[in-house]
């Protein structure tokens, strides 16, 4: 029985291997081509195929744009991140340039004073916005004493007022309750800065016969016990002369700009 | 120690905190603006919240420590701003006689006037003693500004100080329940 069920199996087989062949014969030297009914399996079967692709063609398409713009967002995210992290560290390269330049500057001015000098930072600022001081992070610890002078590259700073272990504070020479034996460095007149508590000072006690203008540099006399000789305070901006009064009304604009202050140097006593 | 003293005693460390945080950096923050028409009395406010909140001693006590600390990194005369604070901490305690600080008008009144009073108190101090001193022209009228400004936002850092400790104490409260 069994070996009568595999020879069926066997002519099946051929049956169906001699079929195709013939099929495949048909075929030669001639287009294939669908006969009638062929054509109108195709006629009603086509427009379910072809929609069927159109919506497997949509459904990848948004399938893969979806996961795409997922990549995109995620790309994007990364991107966006590194660009901060770029910027981040533009900014620290400008603002370490920025620093270099200014400390360059300040070890140009340091030469120039014959003294030694200690250089701090400034941590904070009067809280008050009536007074003028500045908080320095360097104190007794660091050699720091009352009436220390402290300068910048640019010229007189102010002299320090308070001191604890590590910080001190600095009484500004723009300060009303500061004042600064001083020259004005052309004519050698002598006279007094003293600060306004605002942008400007004036220069006291110098004499209507004074040679005075607008533009003269006015430097520390080194005769107030405080400041060595010769530091810029600033320079004449206004001079007037009101009848009656034995002095001239001087204007000096400081040549450090307070509003900018960020390193200083303390001048140490001998 | 109670759970409730305990927050007081939180509450008050974080308005001292608060108090240095904001005289550290208005410093900074006067360098960059410039003085001063939006001049937030933020000591004021929080000094008669105390009052209002935790009494005398609470408020008397965090109005000197703050102008004590001033006094040390400012460079004016020493004990000038412990003098004005204390000032106006009199001030806000003469006051609530005459306004109710628990109602938002009452709180505006009144931080309003203790403000003023503390500039009128500053330029008479420094008038007093360091008569060369220049007082900058629109002096009244920064301080009327700076006046209403922080008496406005009084009511709002007054109600946002309550939110907090309601939420402290709501926090204390489902703790315990737990």
């Amino acid at each position: 029985m069994k070996g009568v069920t595999s020879f069926r199996k066997i002519w099946l087989w051929v049956f169906i291997a001699g079929f195709i062949l013939f099929l495949l014969s048909s075929n030669s030297g001639q287009r294939p081509k669908w006969n009638p009914a062929e054509q109108l399996i195709v006629q009603i079967t086509a427009p379910f195929q072809r929609f069927i692709t159109h919506t497997v063609n949509i459904t990848e398409k948004f399938w893969l744009g979806y996961f795409q713009l997922v990549n995109v967002r995620h790309e994007n995210r990364q991107l966006k991140k590194e660009v901060d992290a770029l910027r981040m560290e533009t900014i620290r390269y400008r603002e370490q340039l920025s620093t270099h330049q200014r400390l360059q500057e300040l070890l140009q001015f340091k030469h120039t004073i014959d003294r030694p000098v200690l250089a701090a930072q400034v941590i904070g600022l009067d809280p008050t916005g009536w007074f003028k001081s500045i908080i320095i992070d360097k104190g007794k610890r660091a050699g720091l004493k009352l009436n220390m002078p402290v300068v910048n590259a640019c010229g007189v700073v102010g002299r320090i007022v308070s001191v604890s272990s590590t910080y001190a504070k600095v009484l500004l020479i723009i300060d009303q309750n500061s004042a600064v034996d001083c020259l004005v460095q052309r004519s050698r007149d002598r006279g007094m800065v003293k600060g306004k508590s605002i942008d400007n000072c004036k220069l006291d006690y110098v004499v209507k016969s004074s040679d005075v203008a607008i533009g003269d540099m006015v430097v520390t006399s080194g005769l107030g016990g405080i400041f060595p000789k010769g530091l810029p305070v600033g320079r004449i901006s206004d001079v007037t002369e009101v009848s009656g009064d034995l002095f001239k009304d001087i204007v000096v604009k400081p040549v450090v700009d307070f509003s900018k202050l960020e390193e200083v140097l303390v001048i140490l006593v001998k | 120690m109670e759970t409730s003293a305990k927050k007081e005693i939180a509450f008050c460390l974080f308005a001292w905190l608060l108090g240095l945080i904001f005289t550290l950096l208005k410093g900074k923050w006067l360098n960059l603006m410039g003085l001063e028409f939006f001049d937030l009395d933020l000591l004021t406010i929080i000094t008669a919240y105390l009052f209002l909140s935790y009494g005398q001693t609470a408020a008397g006590t965090f109005a000197f420590g703050q102008g004590f600390l001033i006094d040390l990194f400012s460079g004016g005369l020493h004990g000038l701003f412990s003098v004005i604070c204390i000032g106006v901490f009199g001030a806000i305690y003469l006051g609530c006689r005459f306004f109710d600080l628990q109602t938002p008008k009452g709180q505006v009144i009144l931080v309003s006037l203790a403000v003023l009073f503390k500039k009128i108190l500053f330029l008479f101090v420094l008038v007093l003693f360091s008569p060369q001193v220049i007082v900058p022209g629109p002096f009244l009228w920064i301080s009327v500004a700076s006046a209403i400004i922080t008496g406005l936002m009084a009511t709002i850092i007054f109600y946002l100080f309550n939110l907090l400790r309601a939420i402290s104490f709501e926090d204390t409260r489902s703790a315990l329940t737990k």
